[in-house]
Protein backbone atom coordinates (compact mmCIF):
# COMPACT_ATOMS: atom_id res chain seq x y z
CA UNK A 1 0.00 0.00 0.00
CA UNK A 2 1.51 3.49 -0.86
CA UNK A 3 -0.38 6.27 0.15
CA UNK A 4 -0.09 10.21 -0.86
CA UNK A 5 0.73 11.91 1.91
CA UNK A 6 -0.98 15.40 2.25
CA UNK A 7 -1.72 18.23 4.07
CA UNK A 8 -5.25 19.36 4.61
CA UNK A 9 -7.05 22.40 6.12
CA UNK A 10 -9.75 22.63 8.15
CA UNK A 11 -13.45 20.87 6.55
CA UNK A 12 -16.82 21.70 7.03
CA UNK A 13 -19.17 18.83 6.63
CA UNK A 14 -22.77 18.97 7.05
CA UNK A 15 -25.03 15.76 7.07
CA UNK A 16 -26.39 13.09 9.36
CA UNK A 17 -24.71 10.90 11.96
CA UNK A 18 -25.10 7.71 14.05
CA UNK A 19 -23.65 6.49 17.69
CA UNK A 20 -23.56 2.99 18.05
CA UNK A 21 -22.74 -0.14 16.29
CA UNK A 22 -24.03 0.35 12.93
CA UNK A 23 -23.75 -3.25 11.99
CA UNK A 24 -27.20 -4.04 15.16
CA UNK A 25 -29.48 -3.70 12.97
CA UNK A 26 -32.47 -2.67 14.99
CA UNK A 27 -35.23 -2.86 12.54
CA UNK A 28 -36.61 -6.34 12.74
CA UNK A 29 -38.03 -6.75 9.37
CA UNK A 30 -34.66 -5.78 7.29
CA UNK A 31 -31.22 -6.61 7.09
CA UNK A 32 -29.60 -3.46 6.15
CA UNK A 33 -27.15 -2.13 8.38
CA UNK A 34 -27.41 1.32 9.97
CA UNK A 35 -24.74 2.77 7.64
CA UNK A 36 -26.62 1.84 5.16
CA UNK A 37 -29.83 3.32 5.90
CA UNK A 38 -27.85 6.62 7.30
CA UNK A 39 -26.79 6.89 3.32
CA UNK A 40 -30.57 6.27 2.29
CA UNK A 41 -31.78 8.64 4.73
CA UNK A 42 -29.27 11.64 3.35
CA UNK A 43 -29.41 11.38 -0.27
CA UNK A 44 -33.88 10.51 0.51
CA UNK A 45 -33.72 14.09 2.54
CA UNK A 46 -31.58 15.41 -0.65
CA UNK A 47 -33.85 14.07 -3.53
CA UNK A 48 -37.14 15.55 -1.69
CA UNK A 49 -36.24 19.01 0.19
CA UNK A 50 -32.09 19.42 0.03
CA UNK A 51 -32.34 22.62 -2.46
CA UNK A 52 -30.80 24.35 0.36
CA UNK A 53 -28.38 22.09 0.96
CA UNK A 54 -27.17 21.70 -2.57
CA UNK A 55 -26.79 25.38 -2.32
CA UNK A 56 -24.26 25.14 0.23
CA UNK A 57 -22.09 22.47 -0.86
CA UNK A 58 -18.97 22.45 -2.37
CA UNK A 59 -18.33 20.08 -4.68
CA UNK A 60 -21.49 18.67 -6.52
CA UNK A 61 -21.44 14.57 -6.06
CA UNK A 62 -18.77 14.66 -3.82
CA UNK A 63 -19.38 12.61 -0.56
CA UNK A 64 -17.80 11.67 2.73
CA UNK A 65 -18.08 8.91 5.19
CA UNK A 66 -16.41 10.05 8.56
CA UNK A 67 -16.35 7.21 11.03
CA UNK A 68 -14.84 8.74 14.87
CA UNK A 69 -13.68 6.73 17.87
CA UNK A 70 -15.15 7.54 20.62
CA UNK A 71 -13.17 6.70 24.11
CA UNK A 72 -15.65 3.68 24.73
CA UNK A 73 -15.79 2.57 21.31
CA UNK A 74 -12.80 -0.17 21.99
CA UNK A 75 -14.51 -1.40 24.47
CA UNK A 76 -17.92 -1.70 23.22
CA UNK A 77 -17.41 -1.56 19.75
CA UNK A 78 -20.08 1.73 19.57
CA UNK A 79 -18.63 4.36 17.23
CA UNK A 80 -19.97 7.31 15.34
CA UNK A 81 -20.81 7.57 11.79
CA UNK A 82 -21.39 10.43 9.93
CA UNK A 83 -22.30 10.69 6.43
CA UNK A 84 -22.27 14.52 4.25
CA UNK A 85 -20.94 16.27 1.84
CA UNK A 86 -18.24 19.51 2.24
CA UNK A 87 -19.69 23.13 2.63
CA UNK A 88 -18.54 26.42 2.23
CA UNK A 89 -19.78 27.85 5.54
CA UNK A 90 -22.27 26.61 8.33
CA UNK A 91 -25.34 29.13 6.80
CA UNK A 92 -28.77 28.12 7.30
CA UNK A 93 -28.79 24.21 7.48
CA UNK A 94 -31.94 21.86 7.65
CA UNK A 95 -32.43 21.47 11.23
CA UNK A 96 -32.49 17.48 10.45
CA UNK A 97 -28.50 18.10 9.39
CA UNK A 98 -25.54 18.27 11.86
CA UNK A 99 -21.97 19.74 11.42
CA UNK A 100 -18.82 18.22 11.19
CA UNK A 101 -15.73 20.18 11.52
CA UNK A 102 -12.38 17.77 10.63
CA UNK A 103 -9.36 19.36 11.82
CA UNK A 104 -6.10 20.79 9.68
CA UNK A 105 -4.06 17.67 9.25
CA UNK A 106 -1.71 15.85 7.79
CA UNK A 107 -3.55 12.83 5.77
CA UNK A 108 -2.21 9.37 4.24
CA UNK A 109 -4.46 8.48 1.10
CA UNK A 110 -5.28 5.46 0.35
CA UNK A 111 -6.99 4.45 -3.18
CA UNK A 112 -8.82 1.57 -2.41
CA UNK A 113 -10.83 -0.49 -6.24
CA UNK A 114 -13.08 -3.27 -5.76
CA UNK A 115 -13.05 -5.52 -3.45
CA UNK A 116 -10.67 -3.49 -1.42
CA UNK A 117 -13.18 -1.26 -0.56
CA UNK A 118 -14.90 -4.45 1.40
CA UNK A 119 -11.33 -5.61 2.93
CA UNK A 120 -10.01 -5.19 6.46
CA UNK A 121 -8.34 -1.94 5.15
CA UNK A 122 -8.27 -0.73 8.47
CA UNK A 123 -5.95 -3.10 9.97
CA UNK A 124 -3.50 -3.04 6.94
CA UNK A 125 -3.63 0.96 7.49
CA UNK A 126 -3.32 1.14 11.04
CA UNK A 127 -1.50 -2.10 12.23
CA UNK A 128 1.00 -3.17 9.14
CA UNK A 129 1.45 0.48 6.86
CA UNK A 130 1.69 2.77 10.20
CA UNK A 131 4.07 1.35 12.70
CA UNK A 132 6.19 0.39 9.57
CA UNK A 133 6.17 3.75 7.97
CA UNK A 134 6.82 5.43 10.92
CA UNK A 135 3.61 7.47 11.44
CA UNK A 136 0.79 7.58 14.03
CA UNK A 137 -2.45 8.35 14.23
CA UNK A 138 -3.22 11.63 14.75
CA UNK A 139 -6.74 11.94 15.71
CA UNK A 140 -9.09 9.16 16.24
CA UNK A 141 -11.12 9.27 12.88
CA UNK A 142 -10.99 8.09 9.31
CA UNK A 143 -13.12 8.96 6.39
CA UNK A 144 -14.13 7.49 3.28
CA UNK A 145 -14.14 9.98 -0.17
CA UNK A 146 -16.69 8.94 -2.76
CA UNK A 147 -16.68 10.12 -5.96
CA UNK A 148 -17.92 9.55 -9.22
CA UNK A 149 -15.23 7.09 -9.41
CA UNK A 150 -17.54 5.02 -6.85
CA UNK A 151 -20.30 3.55 -8.91
CA UNK A 152 -22.41 1.70 -6.01
CA UNK A 153 -22.27 -1.09 -3.53
CA UNK A 154 -23.78 -3.32 -6.15
CA UNK A 155 -20.77 -2.50 -8.50
CA UNK A 156 -17.99 -2.50 -6.69
CA UNK A 157 -15.85 -4.43 -8.64
CA UNK A 158 -16.05 -1.43 -11.01
CA UNK A 159 -15.69 1.25 -7.80
CA UNK A 160 -12.58 3.56 -6.70
CA UNK A 161 -12.53 5.33 -3.20
CA UNK A 162 -10.10 6.81 -0.94
CA UNK A 163 -9.64 6.49 2.61
CA UNK A 164 -7.90 9.24 4.21
CA UNK A 165 -6.51 8.69 7.38
CA UNK A 166 -4.95 11.56 9.39
CA UNK A 167 -1.29 10.80 10.82
CA UNK A 168 1.64 12.90 12.87
CA UNK A 169 5.07 11.42 12.25
CA UNK A 170 5.64 8.85 15.41
CA UNK A 171 7.95 10.57 17.74
CA UNK A 172 11.59 9.31 18.09
CA UNK B 1 -18.63 -15.69 3.00
CA UNK B 2 -17.45 -14.69 6.23
CA UNK B 3 -14.53 -17.17 7.64
CA UNK B 4 -16.81 -19.69 10.03
CA UNK B 5 -13.09 -20.90 11.69
CA UNK B 6 -12.06 -17.00 12.40
CA UNK B 7 -15.51 -16.97 14.03
CA UNK B 8 -15.66 -19.81 15.76
CA UNK B 9 -11.80 -18.53 17.31
CA UNK B 10 -13.23 -15.57 18.39
CA UNK B 11 -16.36 -17.11 20.31
CA UNK B 12 -13.77 -19.48 22.01
CA UNK B 13 -11.89 -16.21 23.00
CA UNK B 14 -15.17 -14.46 24.14
CA UNK B 15 -15.70 -17.78 25.99
CA UNK B 16 -13.00 -18.47 27.85
CA UNK B 17 -12.55 -14.52 29.26
CA UNK B 18 -16.19 -14.32 30.40
CA UNK B 19 -15.63 -13.66 34.15
CA UNK B 20 -12.68 -11.10 32.67
CA UNK B 21 -12.53 -8.08 31.69
CA UNK B 22 -12.53 -7.72 27.88
CA UNK B 23 -12.73 -5.79 25.24
CA UNK B 24 -14.28 -5.49 21.58
CA UNK B 25 -10.82 -4.57 20.41
CA UNK B 26 -9.42 -7.61 22.35
CA UNK B 27 -11.46 -9.15 20.29
CA UNK B 28 -10.59 -8.58 17.11
CA UNK B 29 -7.23 -8.42 18.22
CA UNK B 30 -7.62 -12.59 18.96
CA UNK B 31 -8.23 -12.78 15.09
CA UNK B 32 -5.96 -10.26 13.96
CA UNK B 33 -8.84 -7.79 12.54
CA UNK B 34 -9.57 -4.02 12.84
CA UNK B 35 -12.31 -3.32 15.16
CA UNK B 36 -14.30 -2.15 12.40
CA UNK B 37 -13.95 -5.64 10.13
CA UNK B 38 -14.22 -7.66 13.13
CA UNK B 39 -17.72 -6.13 14.34
CA UNK B 40 -18.73 -6.36 10.69
CA UNK B 41 -17.92 -10.11 10.06
CA UNK B 42 -19.11 -11.25 13.56
CA UNK B 43 -22.72 -9.66 13.44
CA UNK B 44 -23.09 -10.60 9.91
CA UNK B 45 -22.23 -14.12 10.57
CA UNK B 46 -23.84 -14.78 14.32
CA UNK B 47 -26.56 -11.46 14.13
CA UNK B 48 -25.06 -10.48 17.29
CA UNK B 49 -22.92 -7.53 17.79
CA UNK B 50 -19.29 -8.95 19.52
CA UNK B 51 -21.06 -6.61 22.47
CA UNK B 52 -24.05 -8.45 22.44
CA UNK B 53 -22.89 -11.51 22.66
CA UNK B 54 -20.45 -11.16 25.32
CA UNK B 55 -22.78 -9.40 27.45
CA UNK B 56 -25.62 -11.72 27.04
CA UNK B 57 -23.56 -14.87 27.24
CA UNK B 58 -22.64 -13.26 30.79
CA UNK B 59 -25.84 -12.94 32.10
CA UNK B 60 -27.12 -15.85 30.79
CA UNK B 61 -24.28 -17.60 32.49
CA UNK B 62 -24.97 -15.80 35.88
CA UNK B 63 -28.23 -16.82 35.51
CA UNK B 64 -27.76 -20.34 36.01
CA UNK B 65 -25.36 -19.46 38.78
CA UNK B 66 -28.39 -17.67 40.73
CA UNK B 67 -30.66 -20.84 39.43
CA UNK B 68 -28.47 -23.97 40.46
CA UNK B 69 -26.15 -22.29 43.29
CA UNK B 70 -25.94 -20.55 46.49
CA UNK B 71 -23.47 -17.97 45.12
CA UNK B 72 -24.39 -14.78 46.65
CA UNK B 73 -26.20 -12.25 44.13
CA UNK B 74 -23.73 -9.86 44.48
CA UNK B 75 -21.11 -12.28 44.59
CA UNK B 76 -22.33 -13.30 40.79
CA UNK B 77 -22.61 -9.94 39.51
CA UNK B 78 -19.05 -8.83 40.00
CA UNK B 79 -18.04 -12.42 38.86
CA UNK B 80 -19.51 -11.32 35.28
CA UNK B 81 -18.16 -8.31 35.61
CA UNK B 82 -20.82 -5.86 36.32
CA UNK B 83 -19.60 -2.88 38.02
CA UNK B 84 -22.18 -2.63 40.74
CA UNK B 85 -24.98 -4.85 41.36
CA UNK B 86 -27.52 -2.29 40.37
CA UNK B 87 -25.88 -2.13 36.74
CA UNK B 88 -26.17 -5.87 36.65
CA UNK B 89 -30.40 -6.02 38.04
CA UNK B 90 -30.96 -3.51 35.29
CA UNK B 91 -29.39 -5.35 32.54
CA UNK B 92 -30.55 -8.65 34.27
CA UNK B 93 -34.47 -7.48 33.53
CA UNK B 94 -33.95 -6.14 30.56
CA UNK B 95 -32.79 -9.15 29.18
CA UNK B 96 -34.97 -12.04 31.22
CA UNK B 97 -37.85 -9.28 32.10
CA UNK B 98 -37.27 -10.35 35.57
CA UNK B 99 -35.20 -9.52 38.32
CA UNK B 100 -32.13 -11.52 39.76
CA UNK B 101 -33.50 -11.97 43.25
CA UNK B 102 -36.48 -13.54 41.71
CA UNK B 103 -34.51 -16.45 39.63
CA UNK B 104 -33.14 -16.74 42.78
CA UNK B 105 -36.22 -16.95 44.99
CA UNK B 106 -37.55 -19.22 42.44
CA UNK B 107 -35.13 -21.13 40.93
CA UNK B 108 -36.45 -21.18 37.43
CA UNK B 109 -36.14 -19.07 33.98
CA UNK B 110 -38.03 -19.54 30.50
CA UNK B 111 -35.64 -21.67 29.18
CA UNK B 112 -35.69 -20.38 25.61
CA UNK B 113 -34.34 -17.19 26.36
CA UNK B 114 -30.80 -18.95 27.70
CA UNK B 115 -28.22 -18.20 24.74
CA UNK B 116 -25.84 -21.24 25.09
CA UNK B 117 -21.94 -20.56 23.10
CA UNK B 118 -22.89 -20.24 19.45
CA UNK B 119 -22.04 -23.94 18.17
CA UNK B 120 -20.49 -24.02 14.72
CA UNK B 121 -23.58 -25.97 13.13
CA UNK B 122 -25.76 -23.23 14.14
CA UNK B 123 -23.27 -20.50 12.45
CA UNK B 124 -23.35 -22.43 9.42
CA UNK B 125 -27.10 -22.35 8.91
CA UNK B 126 -26.44 -18.56 9.81
CA UNK B 127 -24.27 -18.58 7.08
CA UNK B 128 -25.70 -20.68 4.76
CA UNK B 129 -27.43 -17.91 2.34
CA UNK B 130 -30.92 -18.09 3.69
CA UNK B 131 -32.67 -15.69 4.46
CA UNK B 132 -34.00 -14.99 8.06
CA UNK B 133 -36.46 -11.96 7.32
CA UNK B 134 -39.81 -13.04 8.38
CA UNK B 135 -43.01 -11.77 6.80
CA UNK B 136 -46.16 -10.35 9.18
CA UNK B 137 -49.43 -11.67 8.46
CA UNK B 138 -52.86 -11.65 9.74
CA UNK B 139 -54.30 -15.02 10.21
CA UNK B 140 -57.82 -15.76 10.31
CA UNK B 141 -59.53 -17.28 13.25
CA UNK B 142 -59.20 -21.07 13.12
CA UNK B 143 -61.43 -24.32 14.33
CA UNK B 144 -58.07 -26.85 14.43
CA UNK B 145 -58.18 -30.39 15.95
CA UNK B 146 -55.83 -32.95 17.11
CA UNK B 147 -53.87 -34.62 19.35
CA UNK B 148 -51.91 -32.86 22.06
CA UNK B 149 -49.55 -34.51 24.63
CA UNK B 150 -46.65 -32.88 26.97
CA UNK B 151 -43.19 -33.26 25.30
CA UNK B 152 -40.28 -33.45 27.89
CA UNK B 153 -36.53 -32.70 27.65
CA UNK B 154 -35.96 -36.54 26.57
CA UNK B 155 -35.70 -36.45 22.41
CA UNK B 156 -38.59 -33.87 22.16
CA UNK B 157 -38.26 -35.13 18.28
CA UNK B 158 -38.90 -38.46 18.69
CA UNK B 159 -41.91 -37.80 20.65
CA UNK B 160 -43.27 -35.06 18.20
CA UNK B 161 -42.75 -37.60 15.19
CA UNK B 162 -45.11 -40.33 17.38
CA UNK B 163 -47.63 -37.61 17.88
CA UNK B 164 -47.62 -36.89 14.26
CA UNK B 165 -48.14 -40.78 13.35
CA UNK B 166 -50.44 -41.01 15.55
CA UNK B 167 -52.63 -38.28 13.88
CA UNK B 168 -51.66 -39.47 10.47
CA UNK B 169 -53.35 -42.54 11.79
CA UNK B 170 -56.56 -41.12 13.39
CA UNK B 171 -57.10 -39.24 10.05
CA UNK B 172 -56.94 -42.36 7.38
CA UNK B 173 -59.34 -44.24 10.24
CA UNK B 174 -61.24 -41.72 10.61
CA UNK B 175 -62.44 -41.20 6.83
CA UNK B 176 -61.39 -37.42 6.76
CA UNK B 177 -59.84 -36.69 3.42
CA UNK B 178 -55.73 -36.30 4.19
CA UNK B 179 -54.77 -33.59 0.98
CA UNK B 180 -55.79 -30.46 0.66
CA UNK B 181 -56.19 -29.38 3.96
CA UNK B 182 -53.65 -27.53 6.83
CA UNK B 183 -51.74 -29.49 8.94
CA UNK B 184 -50.35 -26.98 11.63
CA UNK B 185 -48.09 -27.50 15.06
CA UNK B 186 -48.56 -25.70 18.41
CA UNK B 187 -45.92 -25.37 20.91
CA UNK B 188 -47.92 -24.28 23.75
CA UNK B 189 -45.29 -23.22 27.09
CA UNK B 190 -46.07 -23.07 30.63
CA UNK B 191 -45.99 -19.47 32.44
CA UNK B 192 -43.68 -21.06 34.54
CA UNK B 193 -41.68 -22.80 31.84
CA UNK B 194 -38.56 -23.82 33.57
CA UNK B 195 -37.63 -27.79 32.39
CA UNK B 196 -38.08 -27.64 28.94
CA UNK B 197 -41.43 -28.79 29.04
CA UNK B 198 -44.04 -27.89 27.06
CA UNK B 199 -47.87 -28.92 25.27
CA UNK B 200 -47.17 -29.88 21.18
CA UNK B 201 -50.34 -30.04 19.74
CA UNK B 202 -50.46 -31.69 16.46
CA UNK B 203 -53.60 -31.18 13.83
CA UNK B 204 -55.48 -29.76 11.19
CA UNK B 205 -58.43 -27.47 10.41
CA UNK B 206 -61.83 -28.91 9.84
CA UNK B 207 -64.22 -27.93 7.28
CA UNK B 208 -68.09 -27.64 8.51
CA UNK B 209 -68.97 -30.88 7.08
CA UNK B 210 -66.48 -32.98 8.84
CA UNK B 211 -66.26 -34.85 12.46
CA UNK B 212 -63.04 -34.88 13.95
CA UNK B 213 -61.60 -38.45 15.23
CA UNK B 214 -63.06 -39.16 18.60
CA UNK B 215 -59.38 -38.88 20.02
CA UNK B 216 -59.66 -35.71 18.77
CA UNK B 217 -59.41 -32.72 21.01
CA UNK B 218 -60.12 -29.17 19.34
CA UNK B 219 -59.29 -25.69 19.79
CA UNK B 220 -59.92 -22.20 18.36
CA UNK B 221 -56.96 -20.44 16.97
CA UNK B 222 -57.99 -16.58 17.86
CA UNK B 223 -56.86 -14.19 14.69
CA UNK B 224 -53.86 -12.50 15.40
CA UNK B 225 -50.98 -10.92 13.78
CA UNK B 226 -47.91 -13.33 13.66
CA UNK B 227 -43.88 -12.67 12.11
CA UNK B 228 -43.68 -15.68 9.73
CA UNK B 229 -40.35 -17.38 9.05
CA UNK B 230 -39.90 -19.51 5.82
CA UNK B 231 -37.96 -22.68 6.72
CA UNK B 232 -35.40 -24.06 4.33
CA UNK B 233 -34.84 -27.74 3.50
CA UNK B 234 -32.32 -28.32 5.79
CA UNK B 235 -31.81 -30.76 8.81
CA UNK B 236 -32.32 -29.00 11.69
CA UNK B 237 -33.95 -26.09 9.93
CA UNK B 238 -36.74 -24.99 12.78
CA UNK B 239 -34.61 -25.65 15.33
CA UNK B 240 -31.99 -23.22 14.40
CA UNK B 241 -34.81 -20.34 13.16
CA UNK B 242 -35.82 -20.66 16.90
CA UNK B 243 -32.51 -20.26 18.54
CA UNK B 244 -32.39 -17.30 16.29
CA UNK B 245 -35.86 -15.51 17.07
CA UNK B 246 -35.15 -16.05 20.81
CA UNK B 247 -31.42 -15.17 20.99
CA UNK B 248 -31.29 -12.37 18.57
CA UNK B 249 -35.20 -11.12 16.52
CA UNK B 250 -37.50 -11.09 19.24
CA UNK B 251 -35.11 -8.77 21.58
CA UNK B 252 -34.67 -6.39 19.09
CA UNK B 253 -38.48 -5.67 18.53
CA UNK B 254 -39.62 -5.75 22.63
CA UNK B 255 -38.56 -6.47 26.20
CA UNK B 256 -41.76 -8.77 26.61
CA UNK B 257 -41.26 -12.40 27.43
CA UNK B 258 -41.55 -14.71 24.53
CA UNK B 259 -44.82 -15.89 23.47
CA UNK B 260 -46.44 -18.94 25.47
CA UNK B 261 -47.41 -20.36 21.68
CA UNK B 262 -45.67 -20.62 18.37
CA UNK B 263 -47.10 -22.37 15.47
CA UNK B 264 -45.34 -24.76 12.70
CA UNK B 265 -47.27 -24.52 9.50
CA UNK B 266 -47.32 -27.91 6.75
CA UNK B 267 -48.04 -27.23 3.46
CA UNK B 268 -50.30 -29.21 1.53
CA UNK B 269 -47.44 -30.31 -0.59
CA UNK B 270 -46.80 -32.58 2.53
CA UNK B 271 -50.16 -33.60 2.50
CA UNK B 272 -50.69 -34.74 -0.98
CA UNK B 273 -47.75 -37.51 -0.27
CA UNK B 274 -49.75 -38.21 3.25
CA UNK B 275 -48.53 -41.75 4.27
CA UNK B 276 -50.04 -42.38 7.95
CA UNK B 277 -46.40 -43.16 9.24
CA UNK B 278 -44.94 -40.00 7.59
CA UNK B 279 -44.33 -37.37 9.59
CA UNK B 280 -44.53 -33.86 7.87
CA UNK B 281 -41.91 -31.33 7.76
CA UNK B 282 -42.34 -27.76 8.78
CA UNK B 283 -42.75 -25.31 6.42
CA UNK B 284 -42.83 -22.00 7.77
CA UNK B 285 -43.31 -20.64 11.69
CA UNK B 286 -44.98 -18.06 12.97
CA UNK B 287 -44.79 -16.30 16.60
CA UNK B 288 -47.37 -14.20 17.64
CA UNK B 289 -46.67 -10.35 18.19
CA UNK B 290 -49.37 -9.39 20.32
CA UNK B 291 -46.97 -9.49 23.30
CA UNK B 292 -49.48 -10.23 26.03
CA UNK B 293 -49.22 -13.69 27.66
CA UNK B 294 -51.40 -15.54 25.11
CA UNK B 295 -52.66 -18.65 27.62
CA UNK B 296 -56.43 -18.87 26.86
CA UNK B 297 -56.51 -21.23 24.04
CA UNK B 298 -59.72 -22.67 23.64
CA UNK B 299 -59.96 -25.84 24.52
CA UNK B 300 -63.02 -28.00 23.68
CA UNK B 301 -63.99 -31.47 22.88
Amino acid sequence: MNPKIIRNESIILAGLSFFGNPFETKDPWSEENEIGLLWQRLMAFMGQNGEEYKRLITREGVFYEVHIYHPDTSKTGEFEVFVGAEINQAGELPVEFVLKILPPTSYAVFCLEGEQINSDWPHMIYQEWMPKAGYISAFPYSFQYYDHRFKGMDNLAESVIDVYVPINKSPE
Amino acid sequence: MPNIDLILKAIEFIESHLTEDISVADMAESVSFSLFHFSRIFSRSTRHTPYDYLMRRRLCEAAQCLMKSEEKIIDIAYRYKFKAPETFSRAFKRMFNLQPRQVRLERRLDQRQLMGKLVPEYLEFLNSGISLKPEAKNLRPMQITGIAAPINANNPNLQIEEIWKLVGKEIQASGLKPADRDYLGLRMFFTSNSTNQYIYFAGTSLVESERAPHSFVQKSLPGLDYACFELPEKPSAASFVRKYVYHSWWPKITNAPLATFEIEFYSNRTAHKFEPQAVPVPQSLCFPLSFISFNNLGNER
